[in-house]
């Protein structure tokens, strides 16, 4: 026994020689994009996992509009560090914020998918006083009841386009609903912000349904929708948006029932999988790729050119966060003094891909969203939007005061049905 | 008299390096120094029950995680101080260990994997579904680290790394303390052969039970400091990455070896740390790893090395892998 | 009442589903003692080839042949180079094919991109049938049908023929089978292949209603897993109804408790364990 240990200790001893080369290598093994050091933004963004290809979306479109200016700003060269923080993996993430923020001094923390990692990393930023732009994670609080003077949201928030989905509903002439959406915080925030606005205008939700995240089967699910219902409001993402939506058609319940939903259910990537299933569905994006302005039409030219496939509005969000932090250096003549910048970013108003943007005091972006129907346009199935809700912000028609002193959405699960 | 020479010039040296480290690294690696300590920690947990009983283990992160929500969930909801929130978070890494237990001992191998893989998966639904008090897949965020050190910070990367470097040599010095006493020596007999031990009288059952609550002892404590750590336990603990990660480091280390865990550790997470600089298909990579661990060094690096140092013939089959035809009945 | 027929089939389907992806896990395991974590793997293999190839021939069937062929060819690769030479060792099995399984993930993703697909189905069962006011996708009750069907021929292959004789004869007893003569060797790989090719079938029956994406190997690991404890391990039988119990339990649970979606499958497997820890079918 003890002789053993005696040789884990002398084994230790040429181990700790080993693990030395294998971290002086780390130090040495120069990092992946670089250009001559200057403003450094930390991209964290989702390359594993489900969450993937929107990991691509955000490198592409931010890589694209560096592209488009050429890597400098203001006199100083951008360098972007790309890292991979995988999908759902909040531990991941605060070690890439770290190492982000100590090891590669980062002046910028972007990107971001995943509520939770961004929560996570919010309250890293707010500890190293990083300017932290987030590039899609929409949870609501983030820029409401737990937001920080370091966030800057160039995405949306979960339910800041549903309040409008809601208000087209009833405006539409339906009045009882039954809602469905993926049982996680995100979900209860998509859905929350429909009923809402639904219920508020007069209508009903007659029921709540809320398969797992994930879900492979949902036939159980759609065995149960209750036939009374006038519409079903849905929030997929995914692949249990393909799923659903081919799953909705092939139970019958397409023809019996209209469905609308949150824009993800019928993300640009996986319409085209859905095919004739999605025809005629509707729903709502703060993007279209169809958008004929001419912001969008260079945007979507440039990135179909330089990547050879269609952008969707995850790309375009990567865009915009260089767009929002090339913009606010030229403000700044190139300076970044963590919350003076981020003050800066929050003064901008200019013209995105997606339309006229501008942003609250919390950071969060006041935008447009349109509401738009699947067709088969020149061969291929598109989202064709045909009306829009134009400078909505996160709080819909409520001040900020009034709304956050509401119930969280996260909270109502299952509080909507009377 | 040889033995004891090496044993105090290495005891010497080790606690040298880790002393030296936070005077000599930049701040991200004394960071990455901690997060190793706090995973060979686990890997200790997973090392009693691999090493000293011939049970491998992929689910060990029940207890980490286990324990990681309950001081969030004490300390952010219902406000407890901290000594108190860690002393319950401990216990109930060990009630669990203590409920598991009676499933888990009476299983071998693959059933033993499963049903420890099955124990993963259910506490991880409920730390997903049971959102009000688990916070779901965002899990709890903003734990603070606790103010227990008077004068000392934990927020601060370097006191933080010793209060962790601390624990870990308690918990080390605690190990080879139990390894070596009557206790230990009882597992190693009943890992190289059951049918003897219960021939010679031993209760092999309780044996296996206590090492097994033990072991989801020591899992607490480092899902304790690692939701200090981090400051957000989250679903992704119970997941199946984190318990194998556990597992190979141990493996990779050399399975019985007491330093075989903090080794592993070391080394995969500095590797992890040097491959994501490199390319964004780690996953791969690791992947890679484990395969040529397995052909090339199935003892574990410090077993290998062991080997071929060939200094006692004993020595091959305490540092070796159990052989599952000899193993059990 | 069509409640519960629509839900009743919709249960079948997907136990054949998970009858083909685990016959080949356990009967594998049961002959060959081997513990192989890298079979979701396959699946998600199979699921990708078949896509891949189905988008070039247009034909479904094609492209089930071709992930049968090509991910039994890396069952055998996997076999002969590399499963071999740790024969008999557990924890290394463990970890090489837990590699082998972030391996072959990872370059999925390389290969495939990280978008998640769907397989089409095969033309002529992309309608609904419609009985009165149930509508159901024909494609499942096809799937049903596979399913029994090879159920059907491994049961009669392994209890009928002289094959099965070898196969069982290896398996209650190696060195009998050795000593009277069978290429016990030959015997275990034929079988892993045709277990392995068995699993890639899978993912493109499965590829329509289930998808492809990176992720999927781990889920349907989880669930082969949960099969095999039920059902018991090397045994047809346990494989079948094994999936029948779980995938029943599974379609039910989430119908009607839906708040206990994540427990509906693991909860049978720990009451499973606790009582019966070989399984209800296991010859092990």
């Amino acid at each position: 026994m003890i002789k053993k240990n005696g040789q884990g200790w002398v084994t230790l001893s040429i181990l700790s020689i080993a693990s030395t080369v294998v971290f002086l290598a780390d130090g040495f093994i120069p990092l992946k994009i670089h250009a001559a050091p200057a403003v450094k933004i930390g991209y964290a963004i989702s390359m594993s996992g489900v969450f993937t290809s929107y990991g691509e979306d955000l490198r592409d479109g931010l890589n694209l509009y560096m592209d488009k200016i050429g890597h400098k700003v203001a006199g100083r060269n951008i360098e972007i560090i790309v890292e991979d923080i995988g999908s759902n993996q909040v531990n991941r993430a605060l070690d890439v914020g770290r190492k982000l923020i100590q090891k590669n001094n980062i002046d910028i923390l972007a990107g971001v998918i995943d509520s939770g990692s961004a929560y996570a990393l919010a309250n890293l930023v707010e500890k190293h006083k990083i300017p932290f732009v987030i590039s899609n994670a929409g949870a609501d609080d983030l820029t409401q009841r737990k937001s920080n003077p370091y966030i800057m949201r160039v995405s949306f928030t979960n339910s800041g386009g549903s309040h409008p989905l809601g208000v087209w509903a009833f405006e539409k002439g339906y009045r009882k609903a039954v809602v469905m959406g993926s049982d996680y915080a995100a979900g209860y925030e998509h859905v929350g912000g429909i009923c809402q606005t639904f219920k508020k205008m007069g209508g009903k939700i007659i029921q709540e349904i809320w398969p797992p995240l994930g879900n492979q089967d949902f036939a159980p699910y759609l065995a149960n929708v209750n036939r009374d219902a006038d519409v079903v409001m849905v929030f997929f993402a995914a692949s249990d948006a393909l799923r659903f939506v081919k799953q909705y058609e092939e139970y019958g319940l397409k023809k019996k029932i209209p469905l609308i939903g949150k824009g993800y259910y019928l993300d640009d990537n996986i319409l085209p999988k859905q095919a004739e299933a999605a025809d005629g569905l509707i729903s709502e994006s703060h993007w279209c790729f169809l958008l004929d302005t001419p912001e969008n039409n260079e945007f979507n030219t440039a990135f179909i050119k330089k990547y050879g496939r269609r952008p969707t509005n995850i790309g375009e969000q990567g865009y915009i966060t260089g767009m929002v932090i090339a913009k606010a250096l030229e403000k700044t003549k190139g300076e970044i003094k963590s919350e003076e910048f981020v003050k800066v970013m929050r003064s901008l108003e200019f013209k995105a891909p997606r339309g006229m943007i501008k942003f609250d005091k919390y950071g969060e972006v006041i935008q447009t969203y349109y509401i738009r129907k699947v067709e088969k346009v020149k061969g291929e199935w598109q989202s064709v939007p045909f009306k829009s809700y134009p400078e909505v912000s996160q709080f819909w028609t409520w001040t900020p005061e009034e709304y956050m002193k509401m119930t969280p959405y996260m909270e109502m699960k299952g509080k909507w049905v009377e | 008299m040889n033995q004891k020479f090496w044993i105090i010039i290495f005891i010497c040296t080790s606690a040298l390096a880790f002393v030296l480290v936070p005077l000599v690294l930049p701040e991200y690696y004394i960071g990455l120094v901690t997060r190793a300590l706090i995973l060979a920690i686990l890997a200790m947990s997973i090392n009693l029950l691999l090493g000293h009983l011939g049970l491998a283990s992929v689910g060990h992160g029940v207890f980490f995680g286990i324990a990681s929500y309950t001081v969030a969930i004490l300390t952010l909801r219902i406000g407890i101080t901290p000594w108190c929130a860690m002393g319950i978070a401990i216990l109930s890494a060990v009630i669990a260990a203590g409920l598991f237990g009676f499933l888990a001992t009476r299983t071998k191998d693959i059933f033993f994997l499963a049903i420890m893989l099955a124990f993963c998966q259910v506490f991880y639904g409920i730390s997903v579904s049971w959102k009000a008090v688990t916070g779901g897949y965002d899990g709890i965020p903003g734990l603070l680290r606790p103010r227990i050190i008077p004068g000392l910070n934990l927020e601060h990367t370097i006191p933080f790394y010793i209060f962790v470097l601390l624990v870990f040599m308690i918990a080390t010095g605690g190990f080879w303390i139990l390894t070596n006493s009557p206790f230990g020596l009882t597992l190693k007999g009943i890992r190289d052969s059951e049918t003897r031990m219960k021939v010679l009288g031993y209760n092999v059952w309780l044996y296996k039970y206590l090492a097994f609550i033990i072991s989801g002892l020591i899992g607490g404590i480092s899902g304790i400091l690692h939701a200090y750590y981090d400051g957000c336990p989250n679903p992704a603990d119970f997941g199946i990455v984190r318990s194998s990660t556990a597992l190979f480091m141990v493996i990779l280390g050399g399975p019985g070896i007491l330093a075989g865990p903090v080794v592993g550790s070391i080394i995969i997470v500095f590797l992890q740390d040097l491959i994501s600089n490199i390319t964004d298909r780690w996953l791969m990579f690791l992947g890679g790893v484990y395969v040529v661990v397995v052909l090339l060094f199935p003892e574990g690096v410090l077993g290998g090395i062991k080997k071929k140092l060939d200094l006692s013939i004993g020595m091959k089959r305490e540092a070796g892998l159990p052989i599952s035809h000899l193993n059990g009945n | 009442m069509e409640f519960w027929i629509v839900q009743t089939l919709n249960a079948i389907s997907f136990a054949m589903l998970l009858f083909l992806l685990c016959a080949g896990l356990s009967v594998i395991f049961g002959l060959m003692n081997i513990l192989n974590l890298s079979h979701g793997s396959s699946y998600l293999l199979g699921a990708y080839i078949g896509l891949t190839v189905i988008n070039a021939t247009h034909n479904f069937f094609i492209g089930l042949l071709a992930a049968m062929v090509v991910s039994g060819f890396i069952g055998l690769l996997l076999q002969r180079f590399l499963l071999q030479r740790i024969y008999g060792r557990r924890l290394l099995q463990v970890l090489l094919t837990m590699g082998c399984m972030f391996i072959i993930g990872d370059g999925a993703i390389l290969i495939w991109g990280a978008d998640p697909t769907a397989l089409p189905k095969p033309g002529f069962l992309n309608a609904s049938l419609h009985f009165g006011n149930i509508v159901f996708p024909s494609y499942r009750l096809f799937v049903i049908c596979i399913g029994i069907l090879v159920g059907l021929g491994l049961w009669f292959l392994q209890e009928r023929t002289k094959w099965g004789a070898i196969l069982r004869a290896s398996v209650d007893d190696e060195q009998m089978a050795r000593g009277v003569g069978i290429n016990v060797p030959l015997v275990f790989t034929l079988v892993f292949l045709v277990g392995i090719s068995l699993t890639g079938v899978s993912g493109v029956l499965g590829g329509p209603f289930v998808g492809a994406y990176p992720g999927v190997d781990i889920e349907v690991l989880l669930l082969a897993v949960v099969v095999i404890i039920v059902g018991g391990l090397g045994s047809m039988k346990g494989a079948f109804f094994g999936s029948l119990i779980v995938a029943f339990l599974d379609n039910f649970g989430k119908a009607l408790f839906p708040e206990l979606a994540m427990f509906t499958i693991f909860a049978p497997m720990a009451i499973v364990l606790a009582l019966k820890p070989t399984g209800l079918w296991g010859k092990i």
